[in-house]
């Protein structure tokens, strides 16, 4: 019985010393190996800043309160933290291989959070992750839209003045943000007005199991919420009285659009602009009344709703507001609609098979592929 | 003696192989075949590891388990071994050659929970092979795993021109290529005698 008792308590005190004797290599090791020397971080215009080197260049960037955008925690899945990497880069990652077409990985363009900080290294950030901020915000209205789209109603309470363009899109977080800390973040575009002052309106789809849209969607009126901004390049360029503005929209896809439009009709001369929105079924394919509303009050706006399944008349909507849906994929009735030959900018949110065909539809209709705007998420 | 160390290498890549007879690593076998460069790259980290743990857990069962009758926690401190000999691989080759760790990626961490590599360990313990052995079997394991996965990849890049019957599915026609494959290298016994 001793004996037995014995050789028990000598084989967990075998395995105690084991674990603990191969914990404590791993961190002799790491302590040895994995201690780099400060290195410089070149940035645009000759700015030159000093970095902890191993670490990746997105937490080296927003160490240094360079808000570039990312949502999968630095995991090298969503492909959003685009920079432009000159001298010191390194070698390309394989999931960048994924996620960065051969076209933009010839001109330099690397995922920041693929890019380990060994030595010297520059890197061009986008102009937007320059000019993003922090913003504190508290949530005046969430409401369901659809089946599965929550609208969300924000009034910013900090920074006083914090502007976006239409088009573009904002970073949300779950926890409160830090400066260099890897938070759990989406990227969500802003629906609302850009002449609005400190409000804006977000689309939310709530993913069922997903980390964060099912929490957004709990949200209660008076909850803090942050993010950061604004993001993107979608802007809508400043363009000809004789070219047109050609949106295509899929699901809450439409969120950028719908500011875009609103932004289009403040001004003097409104564009022609021809707002393709998409959606499974005529119940999925929300704020098609206010669409459909702003296509009757003004004349330079062409809606051409689309469902994929189901007739879409009389299922929702005023009779008259009912009636003009297109059956199929929004990039049928894009074909189907939308004339070749014709000068226009086109601005595509949706589906990433969406935006690939609509851009080969484009520019078989001779959009060059600087007019076609879209943004990679 | 050495001809009795090239039977065992040649053994261990062909007709006894890792992957093929005793069906170990199966998991990214199948999965990662479908690209050859990160077939290669996942058979060289298998190789890498597989040796250097063997090589590891050989030494702590000769000086360590069977002294003190421990025999029966080899697997518990096996695994252990795996797993923190692949940590400390993976800083030690960040550091000294980022170009091999760029190129092993995400398959070194991977290599750790990979059954072939258990299983080389504890076969070399199960047969009783002394110092020589393990490393001889253990690198032929490694090779063979990589020729293993290379073959397949290059099947699966042929699969494109071919039309296997529908009712197989993905998983199944690459199961059947797999035993083919184990058929093709079990033929080649008596090549090479132990």
């Amino acid at each position: 019985m001793n004996s037995a008792l014995g050789e028990v308590c000598g084989a967990v005190l075998l395995i105690d010393v084991l674990v603990g004797s191969l914990c404590l290599a791993i961190c002799i090791v790491r302590r040895v190996f994995c201690r780099w020397p400060d290195v410089k971080l070149h940035l645009n215009e000759g700015e030159t800043r000093t970095v902890a080197g191993g670490q990746n260049l997105l937490a080296a960037v927003r160490g240094e309160g360079f808000l570039l955008p990312g949502s999968c925690g630095g995991r090298g899945t969503c492909g959003i933290c685009r920079v432009r990497v000159g001298r010191g880069g390194g070698e390309i990652a394989p999931a960048e291989e994924v996620l960065v077409s051969p076209s933009d990985r010839r001109s330099g363009v690397r995922l920041a959070c693929q890019v380990r900080v060994r030595g010297a290294i520059e890197a061009d950030l986008p102009e937007d992750a320059r000019a993003a901020r922090f913003v504190r915000a508290s949530v005046t209205a969430c409401e369901k839209i659809s089946a599965d789209i929550n609208r969300l109603l924000l009034d910013i309470a900090e920074p006083p003045g914090w502007k976006f363009a239409a088009g573009q899109y904002v970073q949300v977080f779950r926890e409160p943000p830090h400066p260099g800390d890897e938070t759990l973040t989406r990227a969500y575009s802003v629906a609302s007005d850009p002449a609005v002052p400190d409000s804006i309106e977000l689309h939310i789809r709530c993913v069922p199991g997903g980390e964060m849209s099912p929490w957004l969607c709990d949200r209660n009126v008076g909850d803090v919420l942050w993010f950061s901004g604004p993001y993107g390049a979608m802007i809508l360029p400043e363009i000809d009285a004789d070219t047109d503005v050609v949106c295509v929209a899929g699901g809450v896809g439409f969120a950028p659009m719908k500011s875009v439009i609103r932004d289009i009709s403040r001004r003097p001369a409104p564009p022609k602009t021809w707002l393709f929105a998409g959606a499974a079924t005529a119940e999925a394919l929300y704020d098609h009344d206010w669409a459909a509303d702003m296509a009757e009050r003004h004349p330079w706006l062409v809606y051409v709703p689309c469902v994929q399944n189901g007739s879409g008349a009389g299922t929702k909507g005023k009779p008259a507001r009912a009636a003009r849906f297109e059956h199929g994929l929004v990039t049928e009735a894009l074909e189907r609609r939308f004339p070749a030959g014709k000068k226009a900018v086109a601005l595509l949110c949706g589906p990433e098979r969406m935006v690939a065909a609509s851009r080969l539809i484009l520019a078989a209709k001779g959009l060059p592929p600087a007019g076609i705007l879209a943004d990679a998420f | 003696m050495s001809s009795s160390f090239i039977g065992l290498f040649f053994a261990a890549i062909f007709t006894d192989n890792i992957a093929l007879t005793m069906f170990l690593g199966l998991c990214p076998f199948l999965s990662l075949s479908r690209n050859l460069p990160v077939a290669a790259a996942m058979g060289g980290s298998v190789t890498f590891v597989m040796v250097t743990t063997a090589v590891l857990n050989w030494l702590l069962m000769r000086y360590f388990l069977i002294p003190y009758r421990l025999e029966y926690l080899q697997f518990l401190v096996f695994i252990l071994v795996i797993a923190a000999l692949t940590q400390i691989l993976e800083s030690v080759i960040d550091r000294f050659s980022p170009r091999i760790y760029a190129a092993f990626g995400v398959f070194l961490p991977l290599v750790a929970v990979n059954c072939a590599i258990l299983g080389v360990s504890l076969f070399a313990s199960f047969r009783d092979y002394g110092f020589a052995e393990t490393l001889v079997y253990a690198t032929g394991s490694g090779i063979g795993w990589t020729i293993a996965i290379l073959v397949m990849g290059g099947l699966r890049r042929h699969l494109i021109f071919c039309r296997p019957p529908a009712a197989l599915g993905q998983v199944g026609t690459v199961m059947t290529i797999a035993s083919l494959m184990a058929l093709a290298f079990g033929c080649l016994s008596g090549l090479v005698t132990r």
